[in-house]
């Protein structure tokens, strides 16, 4: 009897010490994920706030812009009506004058109220990204804005209503077009720069429909199904496209993309003289992020754009203080001062991005710039 | 017969539920904070409840072994940890892949090399996790039967017995 009871009581043991094993085995795991989180931000970090100097090759190309279709016959207008979650609702539909005039016309006064937010920390959704200082491409005598992206990623979808909010500021888009990230990723109403080949298998769109004295826009959008998840484009597949295009201001775009080391998908964007290597804000709506189901994928895109015509929630102002970074970074890389950089609030950005060595410099290829980089939060 | 005890029972949702929440967490690491799969949701859940299994008869088979000396244990458990990180890395890999990028720019590839390796993994993305799921049940599988056939051998009475 005593030793059935010793029996018992050295088999629970053994399972509680079992169960400890087990347990101890997760943490040790979940350790190691931390760890590895660490090692992650680390090179981030080491990417992002270096007190090194590096030197770059800034480039020039020249050329005509590539102007886009306005439309595929692959891929024509979706009318049919569907419910969020599974809506491609007016997909590469155009936006019409009223609807363009939102992003190319948005008020200085909203940008300056969303800095100000962004400023003293009144935004809940998060703004802010690693932006690094680097190489500066100039295409046409003007410093430009690379765009990489892709059609069916949601955080290009989300981020693109703040590049054009950003981007009406220098010049005006002739066409956008409605779009979404793909059904799988979000279903997120957004803004294409171009019509999306939303059935191919892979492809890219290259150009848009912008205009600006002040800033050249090199956009590379990478197509593939929308009804499926996100596809990342290969820097090798997008070199190869970009070389047919025989655009060199499109093969220097992904040779510098290429050559940095900062590139970890989509969007990846240069600012004149900044690289975003992410979207700069995550803003899916008036609620947490971490949700899978976002706020802003229950908008149509008229409600965002009515959002955006009068800001008065988190939503809208977010998406203006992502555009002010943005519009931070060109102030600081063109030459010219439009009112968008005479602002307070984006001159105060501006002080907190990586220092620039100077004003714009609209060189040749070989002549060298010396930068450094840092890590912009609010 | 593992699932006769409570405790077992108990261990193997506690794992699910802690190595699902692993998974989320290393999808949410590789979006920037947004969890959002890349792979239908039943891919997910189906790693996590494998993963969990194994775990369970891992532990299961350590405890006969300390309990009877019966040679039975593996290191699946381990395993079964490790395929659930993966398939998070790996079914996080949306519009940004942070960590994966990371870890190639660190064993020395350059942007194209890293880019190339990322789409390949991505675009077998379902079938990476399809055989981290079925490793989870072949190494469960192949544990399980290993006790049956030593705990079958060690649990007959001897034929002069009674």
């Amino acid at each position: 009897m005593m030793t059935a009871d010793k029996g018992t009581q050295g088999v629970r043991r053994i399972t509680y010490l079992a169960l400890v094993i087990g347990v101890a085995n997760l943490i040790v795991i979940s350790l190691l994920a931390v760890q590895l989180n660490s090692i992650n931000r680390a090179v981030q970090s080491s990417q992002g706030s270096s007190t090194t100097t590096t030197t770059y090759t800034n480039l020039t190309a020249t050329g005509a812009d590539l102007i886009p279709p306005t439309s595929f016959a692959d891929a024509p207008v979706i009318t049919t009506v569907q419910p969020a979650g599974q809506r491609l609702t007016d997909l590469n539909e155009p936006f019409n004058s009223t609807e363009l005039a939102v992003i190319n016309g948005a008020p200085d006064s909203y940008f300056q109220t969303a800095g100000e937010m962004f400023l003293n920390n009144s935004l809940t959704n998060l703004v802010g990204a690693n932006v690094v200082k680097g190489p500066e491409l100039v295409v046409n005598g003007k410093p430009s804005v690379v765009y990489l992206g892709a059609n069916t990623c949601i955080y290009c979808g989300e981020n693109r209503w703040a590049m054009a909010l950003a981007l009406g500021k220098f010049g005006t888009f002739g066409q956008l077009f409605k779009g979404y990230s793909s059904l799988q990723d979000g279903d997120l109403p957004t803004v294409y720069w171009a019509p999306s080949r939303y059935n191919v298998s892979s492809g890219i769109v290259f150009g848009s429909f912008y205009n600006s004295t002040s800033l050249s826009f090199v956009t590379m959008e990478y197509q593939s199904p929308i009804t499926d998840p996100v596809q990342l484009p290969s820097l090798a597949f997008l070199q190869q496209q970009a070389t047919q295009t025989g655009s060199f201001a499109y093969t220097y775009s992904v040779d510098m993309i290429g050559t940095l080391n900062l590139y970890t998908g989509t969007p990846y964007t240069v600012w004149g003289r900044y690289i975003v290597p992410s979207a700069d804000a995550q803003d899916f709506g008036n609620s947490s992020t971490t949700s899978t189901r976002f706020p802003l994928a229950n908008l149509t895109h008229d409600q965002v754009l009515a959002h955006l015509s009068h800001p008065n929630d988190q939503f809208s102002w977010t998406q203006y203080a992502a555009a002010d970074l943005y519009v931070a970074m060109v102030c600081s890389s063109i030459s010219s001062t439009p009112p968008v950089c005479q602002l307070s609030a984006i001159q105060q950005i501006e002080h907190e991005l990586p220092q620039a060595s100077g004003g714009v410099s609209q060189v040749a290829a070989g002549n060298t710039t010396t930068s450094s980089s840092s890590t912009m939060a609010p | 017969m593992i699932y006769r005890s409570p405790k077992y029972v108990v261990l193997s949702l506690a794992a699910a539920v802690v190595y699902y929440y692993l998974f989320a967490y290393f999808v949410s690491l590789e979006n920037y904070g947004i969890v959002i799969y890349s792979e239908p949701a039943y891919m997910v859940y189906l790693l996590a409840v494998t993963a969990s299994v194994l775990l369970t008869v891992t532990v299961y088979s350590l405890s006969l072994r300390l309990r009877r000396g019966i040679q039975t244990s593996s290191p699946g458990g381990f395993l079964a940890s490790v395929t659930t990180v993966v398939g998070g890395c790996m079914a996080g890999c949306a519009c940004q892949a942070p960590i994966l990028y990371n870890l190639l720019y660190f064993f020395g590839l350059n942007a194209f090399e890293a880019s190339g390796v990322v789409t390949t993994l991505v675009s077998y993305d379902f079938e990476i996790n399809l055989a981290l799921i079925v490793l989870n049940i072949v190494v469960a599988y192949r544990l399980l039967s290993k006790m049956t056939r030593i705990g079958g051998r060690r649990t007959t009475p001897p034929a002069s017995a009674g």
